[in-house]
């Protein structure tokens, strides 16, 4: 067996966790032939969090976009693909009166916080930039 | 005159040092003969070839697979790929920002962000470019190699 490195040791318990979980899960619904509340719950996790991660993943094709126009094209994306997936169920199991607006939430304030993070990185790069450049200036002209 | 060269695996890029206690035509001579040298490249401009300074240059870009050096006010068109290019003037300070440019970090003026957190660069002579997100990190590690050399270099 490839020995597991140090930094590959969060990602092979987190792969390990989801395959074993789901795997699980899955065979349980197979065998009883219906779902549970809790494991509607966890298959849904897993597809929202492949949802956000693809969405997330595309970003390469949106560089010749503005990160606010990305994040937003991302936003949307990623929440029309979520609701899809919870009219769909709906199909299946019955939905909380509130679910929508439930999903709606929890998934709009990771994506703000998310932004927002990134606008403060910007502004501290930005800084950090024209002080550099400031110094390089300085000292350029010295030679 | 006291002649020292040193070899250096931590020096990042090649540099002569001059210490004089007087400027002597042997000093001058040392000097023009170090400064016709620096790096120079063609550029093609109404069909007439220039030989171009590098640092002269404030960055180049492509168009349709062709290279296009910007200087101050004129622009000339050189027969070099971005990828040559960035090989060739790296050691002037001159750093990738997005797929089609180059730009030589000795004339920028200032970074600034837009409204839409789009990374623009504002150059000497007033011309906005913009930094792609996929080359934030090179232009910044860039930025601090220049910073340090420049630091470690005058001190």
């Amino acid at each position: 067996m490839k020995l597991i490195k140090k930094k590959e040791l969060f990602p092979t318990i987190c792969i390990s966790y989801t395959i074993i979980s789901l795997s699980i899960t899955l065979l349980e619904v197979i065998k009883h032939k219906e779902f549970s509340n809790d494991q509607f719950n966890l298959i849904s996790m897993f597809v929202w969090t492949s949802i956000a991660v693809f969405a997330l993943s595309q970003h390469y094709r949106f560089e010749k976009f503005s990160a606010l126009t990305m994040i937003l094209i991302q936003y949307l994306i990623a929440m029309f693909l979520v609701i899809t997936t919870i009219y769909i169920s709906g199909f299946f199991v019955p939905i909380n009166p509130n679910g929508y607006k439930d999903v709606f939430r929890s998934f709009t304030i990771p994506y703000v916080i998310g932004a927002s993070i990134y606008y403060i990185s910007l502004y501290r790069f930005v800084k950090k930039a024209n002080n550099s450049l400031k110094i390089i200036k300085e000292h350029s002209m010295k030679i | 005159m006291k002649i020292n060269k040193y070899q250096s695996q931590e020096i990042t890029q090649d540099r002569v040092d001059i210490y004089y206690k007087k400027m002597t035509i042997e000093i001058e001579g040392l000097l023009t003969y170090l400064n016709e040298n620096q790096r120079k490249i063609i550029g093609l401009n109404n069909e007439t070839k220039h030989v171009l300074n590098i640092t002269e240059i404030y960055y180049f870009d492509t168009v349709d697979k062709k290279s296009f050096a910007y200087l101050k006010e004129d622009v000339y068109q050189v027969q070099y790929s971005l990828y040559d290019l960035e090989n060739l003037c790296s050691s002037f300070g001159f750093v990738r920002i997005n797929k089609s440019m180059i730009v030589n970090i000795y004339k920028v003026s200032c970074i600034k962000s837009s409204i839409n957190m789009k990374l623009k660069i504002q150059l000497d002579n007033d011309e906005m470019l913009v930094i792609s997100r996929h080359y934030k990190k090179v232009f910044e590690n860039k930025l601090e190699q220049v910073k340090n050399e420049l630091i470690g270099g005058t001190e």
